[in-house]
């Protein structure tokens, strides 16, 4: 059974009067362990799709199965356990919160979990990406990579089944991009996890085993990416 | 690791390192509850003292013979001269500030002599009445609480005359009655009338009346007296004054609210601000397994903490802006309503524990109102950059 399932997906926003189509008919099928990027252009539903994915949002339309349950109709409390459990975010902008020095950022999320001890773990996932010796750093104290690699470890911290990625190399140079690229790799391939990305980037879509295009909502091309 | 140690990080660092936007926050809040606590110790305050010095002196009297501006001298003429069983004090009453120390103390002209009032409150300590004593202007018996002993000069200002005066007799705490007169300045009635410039005028009469006898006295009290002239039960005219007291406070109370309306909307906005800077915070927190109750708490707390910090300084900046704010109260009170003179703040434990609550319930439903509001407009979206809702 693939880890995500999406089914005949329409996704409408309702801008003033007029419904705008995201999603149009989108299928999709993601097993453990599989590293997919979503190419396309801005506006073509990539997000929309990771926010599916990752149970932030609701179809109009169709199914989407995280581990074989489907999203639609849960509470926000299952939707919050569902993303606390099986789901991690990586963004852009990495997002770490300024207050929290990074030890503290990784452990964040096994805080919201309720889970005690966590300094542990958030130290081996920070040696994980290689950044041990900045634990007691906070953000502004990183560099740019640093601080994706806090939020990547951040984001595993919790062993999630699924890994969603937006545009995590968008804001890095090429140096740090590659760093980035191949911890995702190391994560999809040691741990397991499923790794949707979003990106603009061929380049990095090289390093993943399937690669989507989608246009105007729809998918337009999905095969694999040649090793 | 508590919920509380994951608040200190997310709301109390911020806090900590922004210090100048948490204590102008802060400060706004407790300008609010600092202008309601100084009106209402201050009121207080200047109403408190309106009971000792309404009361003061009442004795057993049953009725009381009084008419705007005053009476002439002569109604009491006329009603001693009534074929009666009844006891008549005349008095006159006024106010005078203590030099140097500049404490204001009722003052009571009394007719020492034909009146028991006096002795009954210095009953610990009878006074004897020498006639060149009650005959001299100079002549006072003073209450305890004012500091003075027998023989000593005490100095007055009544209206805008300052005079040395030569306390006669001393007033113990306690007085009568449970009334205190400790406080209290008495005259003879004629060295009174003329201290106070209400020369041939009395401001009332007592009117003590046999306690077996059940005759209708206010009837025929009334047919004795001029036009204009009223008679009351003792004690209606204070109820009455009493009445007024609390509506001019209750105006003054309800004003104040204004000022706490202003700090609950500074706490609301300060935690609309925050949320709306920390919307990307709050995706974040949502994508990372917080519940939206988890979200709502966090704002509650930061309002919560406005709120306890806002009310401890506030009742801080109260008792001290209640210093300045009793005078005033006390003179508008003095001029519209009673003659009264300010009494002591009195910031209690009960007051404190209420204005503590109440602060503290402010400010959680403001940060409830503004983070509900403010959170229910946040992207779910880590980033913020997309609205999506869970």
């Amino acid at each position: 059974m693939a880890l995500i399932e999406i089914s005949q997906v329409v996704k409408e926003y309702q801008d003033r009067d007029t419904a705008v189509r995201a999603l149009d008919g989108v299928s999709l099928e993601v097993e453990a362990g599989e590293f997919v990027s979503l190419v396309g252009r801005s506006g073509c539903g990539k997000t929309t799709l990771l926010n599916l994915a990752g149970a932030m949002d609701f179809p109009t339309f169709g199914v989407v199965r995280l581990d074989g349950q489907s999203t639609t109709g849960l509470g926000d409390g299952e939707l919050t356990r569902i993303r606390r459990e099986k789901v991690g975010f990586v963004f852009q902008f990495f997002q770490l919160l300024p207050t929290l020095t990074a030890a503290e950022n990784v452990e964040l999320p096994l805080q919201l979990a309720g889970e005690r001890d966590v300094r542990k773990r958030a130290l081996e996932r920070l040696a994980l990406v290689e950044l041990d010796g900045l634990a007691d750093r906070y953000p502004h104290q990183l560099s740019g990579g640093q601080m994706q690699r806090v939020a990547i470890a951040r984001a595993i911290v919790h062993k999630p089944k699924l890994l969603l990625a937006d545009e995590p190399i968008g804001n890095l140079d090429s140096a740090s991009a590659d760093v980035v690229m191949r911890l995702l790799r190391r994560v999809a391939d040691e741990l397991g996890a499923a790794i949707l990305m979003a990106t603009h980037s061929l380049e990095a879509a090289k390093i993943t085993d399937t690669l989507i295009r989608l246009r105007d909502g729809r998918i337009e091309e999905r095969r694999p990416v040649a090793a | 690791m508590s919920w509380a140690a994951i608040l200190y990080r997310l709301l109390g660092r911020p806090m900590l390192r922004e210090p100048g936007r948490t204590l102008l926050t802060v400060f706004a809040v407790s300008l609010g509850v600092a202008v309601v606590a100084a009106i209402d110790l201050a009121g207080d305050a200047a109403a408190g003292s309106f009971r000792s010095s309404m009361e003061s002196l009442t004795g057993e009297a049953s009725y009381e013979v009084s008419a705007v501006g005053g009476l002439d001298e002569q109604v009491d003429g006329k009603l001693v001269s009534l074929p009666y069983d009844v006891a008549f004090s005349p008095r006159v009453e006024g106010y005078a500030v203590t030099q140097p120390e500049g404490r204001t103390v009722p003052v009571f002209g009394l007719d020492l002599l034909g009146d028991a009032t006096l002795q009954r409150a210095a009953e610990s300590e009878p006074v004897e009445f020498h006639m060149d004593e009650l005959a001299s202007d100079t002549s006072i018996w003073a209450g305890s609480g004012l500091g003075v002993k027998t023989g000593e000069t005490l100095r007055l200002q009544i209206n805008d005359q300052t005079r040395d005066y030569t306390v006669r007799g001393v007033l113990e705490a306690g007085g009568f009655h449970g009334v205190q007169v400790e406080n209290v300045v008495l005259f003879d009635i004629a060295a009174g009338q003329r201290a106070l410039d209400k020369l041939g005028r009395l401001d009332r009469v007592q009117v003590t009346t046999p306690e077996d006898d059940d005759r209708d006295w206010e009837a025929i009290l009334r047919e004795a007296l001029p036009p204009g002239v009223d008679v009351r039960r003792v004690g209606t005219a204070s109820e009455e004054n009493r009445k007024m007291l609390g509506a001019f406070r209750w105006n003054l109370r309800v004003l104040s609210y204004l000022s706490l309306l202003v700090g609950a909307f500074l706490i609301y906005n300060t935690v609309a601000v925050s949320v709306v800077r920390r919307r990307s915070e709050i995706g974040v927190l949502r994508a990372l397994g917080a519940t939206r109750n988890q979200v709502r708490w966090a704002f509650l707390a930061e309002a919560a903490v406005f709120g306890c910090a806002g009310t401890i300084l506030g009742l801080v900046l109260g008792r001290v802006m209640a210093e300045g704010a009793v005078d005033l109260m006390a003179l508008t009170v003095r001029t519209l309503y009673v003659t009264s003179a300010p009494g002591a703040i009195e910031l209690t434990p009960a007051r404190l524990a209420t204005a503590a609550c109440g602060g503290i319930r402010r400010g959680a439903a403001c940060g409830l109102a503004a983070g509900e509001r403010s959170c229910a407009r946040i992207a779910e979206r880590g980033d913020g950059s997309r609205t999506a809702r869970v």
